[in-house]
């Protein structure tokens, strides 16, 4: 330290949160209980997470994504998916963003030729530098990967997890039925088909959403959300009794599980007589008109996966995942899963799907999911919403969800440095808004 | 009088690295450690604070007869040697049980402002400061600052509760004592906004990451819950699978026993913690146990693999590593630091 010179308080220091007095249910004590949860603005690592449908990732074929701030490349050879940090070690250059692959056992990036092992990410060689003494002492990390149900999913780790502590990924997937069904019955559903079953098929979209992935995953789950549903064509289509609201009567509304062999999560009983549906509202005059039951029950899962059972008919689940990309963009995956045996119950789900579930449910129902997130995003992104929200009864999903994974996750991301989106209005993103495909989730490719 | 003579004395690192300097009778073994640049962690130079302990592998060194050391007989008699009160008489090799990054942490002064002083129990503070711009102290769980006390040459030394991914905010937990010169600059002067100057970081208990698989044992007493916290959140904020731990946390009566809250917290963030509160001295509301930390540890709660770090009064530590050994603990997987009231 030098002796004159004055010694002066840190610039980026933040003042002391200030907890209003409000008869609220997140008081100062309730929001240390999820302190964790509140750092975890790029998500949480160390977990399973979908990265692309299968069928967007050909033999050969070299696609970059970036999940919790970490740019991820996949290349598909001889069937199987490898993952590596798409970031090469020499300048910092993302190899997804030319393909350049020389064999069948590595990745070569563009720019100078350094050459990656698919298995182990090991410099294997520089193309026009081979002798060079770096090669076979460092390289990029690998990731696990899995394809189940037409979705391929990259266990997304810090640099030094251990891969033999690498979980299954059941364990970072909703509860499978009918082997839950005695501890969670669903006496109005038959049991809702499971990506691992074997006969599963899913369809489905993602899409990127503009906003942190914490209030996106939450709104899911959200037994008050459903208002924004009610002028839906596939509700009124329908003729279906959704609420206006449903509220908490039971201080057994929700169950919470870790299991030591199987994900961590929590079952909201809905359609039980621990939540009571509202159906009108005497204030304002509001009644609910539909004649047709339409029971559902919500289950989310560590690390932000939503299954909706019985959803949007009868046979079929809705599956959700809310993956960060970073922390003020977050790629939104909507899957219908179908046990589908025969080759002509697959190809009746795929017209179904194709004619009336993905517009009426995924884009036409869902759209107002992801707008109602963004419209949350200015009050959250600079982290005074956590503080300044005031939650009621039935906010006791989102709060119940934040301890839990407060307490379950295996890693809260670190704010992504060097990769797209730690600096907010860099002139590459500038450009891209500029030129109409704002903030993606694929690499951009380099075309020259 | 024999003439100066030199010897080769060896230091094996946990990492394996071996570092060998020479030494001559005329200077203690860690004054030739520190010409040679080599890592050994250290902090008083007077054989007090227990810093710069090493394990006499092979060769001839003794302590200094003219200064009075903090290691018990039986752990010179194991081998055990503080650096700065030791001459060779022989070629030695030592081992130390961390690595050479661990030392590397050079103690370095910086300035810190006051963020709070929160009142945990009648006599327990605790103090949150933040570094000033363009200052920097990088610790390992478990370590120490030396606070000085404003206005005078004076200092206090404080091991952190908050965990180094926290900087650059650090906490402490200052047990104030009638008297006592830091105690009474804390009750009676420093407000929010105060800057203090320290130097660190100290110490050589702290978090061995190589044991992180380990089931581990912690025990405090009173304000020794401080690096304890420290380490927990480090744990907590480590890659990988999370051991089992148990806490055994005490404090002298119940109407000084702190942190429950804080220790409720870290309860519900980590399903492995486990946790057990003990007071000497109880009223009829208290609903922990009664007796010391120590005596709330059982040999059910020591797996062949277990690692335990001990901090507290003298008297806590010196029975826990007794105690534990006779659990059949590995001395070498006991870690502890004794706490001293200022």
């Amino acid at each position: 330290m030098e002796k004159d010179a004055p010694v002066r308080r840190r610039s980026s220091g933040d003042g002391a949160d200030v907890i209003a007095t409000s008869r609220r249910l997140n008081d100062s004590k309730t929001q240390s209980q999820y302190e964790p949860y509140k750092q975890a603005e790029w998500g949480f690592v160390n977990h399973w997470y979908p990265a692309v449908f299968s069928e967007e990732l050909e033999e050969d074929q070299v696609e970059g994504v970036q999940i919790c701030g970490i740019p991820i490349v996949l290349r598909r050879v001889n069937g199987r998916v490898y993952a590596l940090k798409d970031r090469c070690i020499h300048r910092g250059v993302r190899m997804s963003a030319k393909p350049m692959c020389f064999n069948k056992e590595t990745i070569s990036c563009w720019y100078h030729g350094f050459t990656f092992n698919l298995e182990t990410g090991n410099l294997d060689t520089i193309v026009g530098n081979p002798d060079d003494k770096l090669i076979g002492t460092t390289g990029v990390t690998p990731y696990p990967t899995e394809e189940k149900c037409g979705i391929v999913f990259v266990f997304v780790r810090e640099d030094d997890f251990p891969l033999d502590e690498v979980p299954p990924l059941a364990h970072d997937l909703p509860l499978a039925f009918p082997d839950n069904s005695e501890r969670f019955p669903h006496p109005l559903w038959p049991a809702a088909p499971h990506i691992l079953h074997e006969d599963a098929v899913g369809l489905g979209i993602h899409r990127t959403g503009e906003s942190n992935w914490r209030v996106a995953c939450e709104n899911g789950f959200d037994n008050a959300h459903i208002l924004i549903h009610q002028d839906n064509m596939i509700v009124q289509s329908n003729n279906w009794v959704l609420p206006l609201g449903i509220r908490p009567v039971s201080n057994d509304c929700i169950t919470t599980f870790e299991d030591d062999n199987g994900p961590s999560g929590l079952m909201q009983w809905l359609f039980s007589d621990r939540w009571e549906p509202i159906l009108e509202n005497e204030t304002l005059g509001i009644k609910v008109n539909g004649v047709n039951g339409r029971p559902y029950r919500t289950s989310f899962y560590l690390p932000g996966v939503l299954l909706v059972e019985n959803w949007p008919e009868e046979y079929i689940a809705q599956y959700e995942w809310y993956v960060p990309i970073t922390d003020d963009t977050y790629e939104y995956w909507e899957v219908l899963v179908k046990r589908c045996p025969t080759e002509e119950e697959r190809e009746q789900f795929k017209y179904r799907y194709k004619t009336v579930l993905e517009p009426m449910a995924l884009r036409g129902f869902n759209n107002c999911d992801l707008y109602a997130r963004e419209s949350m995003q200015d009050f959250y992104g600079d982290g005074s919403g956590w503080n300044d929200e005031q939650l009621v009864d039935t906010d006791v999903s989102p709060i119940t969800w934040r301890k839990l994974a407060s307490r379950c996750n295996r890693g809260i991301a670190r704010p992504g440095v060097g990769v797209t989106g730690s600096v907010k209005a860099s002139s590459l993103r500038l450009r891209d808004v500029s030129e109409g495909s704002p903030s993606r989730y694929f690499v951009r490719k380099v075309d020259f | 009088m024999s003439a100066v003579q030199s010897y080769e004395v060896s230091v094996q690192f946990s990492d394996g690295d071996i570092a060998v300097f020479p030494v001559t009778s005329n200077e203690t073994i860690l004054e030739g450690a520190l010409k040679a640049d080599v890592p050994i962690l250290n902090q008083c130079q007077s054989g007090s604070c227990g810093s710069c302990v090493a394990v006499l592998e092979d060769g001839e060194a003794t302590p200094l007869a003219t200064q009075a050391g903090c290691l018990l007989d039986s752990e010179l008699a194991e081998g055990r040697r503080l650096l700065c009160s030791a001459r060779a008489f022989s070629d030695c090799s030592f081992q130390v049980d961390y690595t050479t990054s661990a030392g590397a942490a050079t103690p370095a002064a910086a300035n810190v402002f006051i963020d709070e002083i929160a009142w945990l129990s009648s006599d327990v503070v605790r103090l949150g400061v933040e570094l000033a711009e363009g200052d920097w102290a990088d610790f390992s769980p478990g370590q120490y600052m030396r606070i000085n006390i404003p206005n005078t040459e004076i200092y206090r030394s404080y091991s952190m509760s908050s965990s180094p991914e926290q900087l650059p905010k650090l906490e402490f937990l200052v047990r104030v004592i009638p008297g006592g010169l830091f105690s009474e600059f804390l009750s009676t002067k420093a407000r929010v906004d105060d800057i203090l100057k320290l130097e660190g970081p100290y110490g050589s208990f702290f978090w061995r990451e190589n044991f992180r698989r380990s089931k581990h044992l912690l025990i405090a007493g009173g304000t020794g819950l401080a690096p304890l916290l420290s380490i927990l959140d480090q744990i907590r904020a480590a890659p990988g699978k999370k051991p089992d731990i148990t806490l055994s946390f005490g404090c002298a009566s119940d109407k000084t026993f702190f942190g429950a809250d804080i220790l409720d917290l870290r309860k519900a963030w980590m399903p492995t913690l486990e946790t057990r509160l003990t007071v000497d001295d109880a009223g009829e509301s208290w609903s922990g146990l009664i007796g010391n930390p120590l005596q709330a540890i059982s040999t059910d709660d020591i797996e062949s693999d277990a690692v335990a770090y001990v901090c507290g009064p003298p008297g806590l530590v010196n029975s826990s590593k007794k105690v534990l050994s006779d659990f059949g603990m590995s001395e070498s997987r006991i870690f502890a630091e004794r706490f001293l009231p200022e």
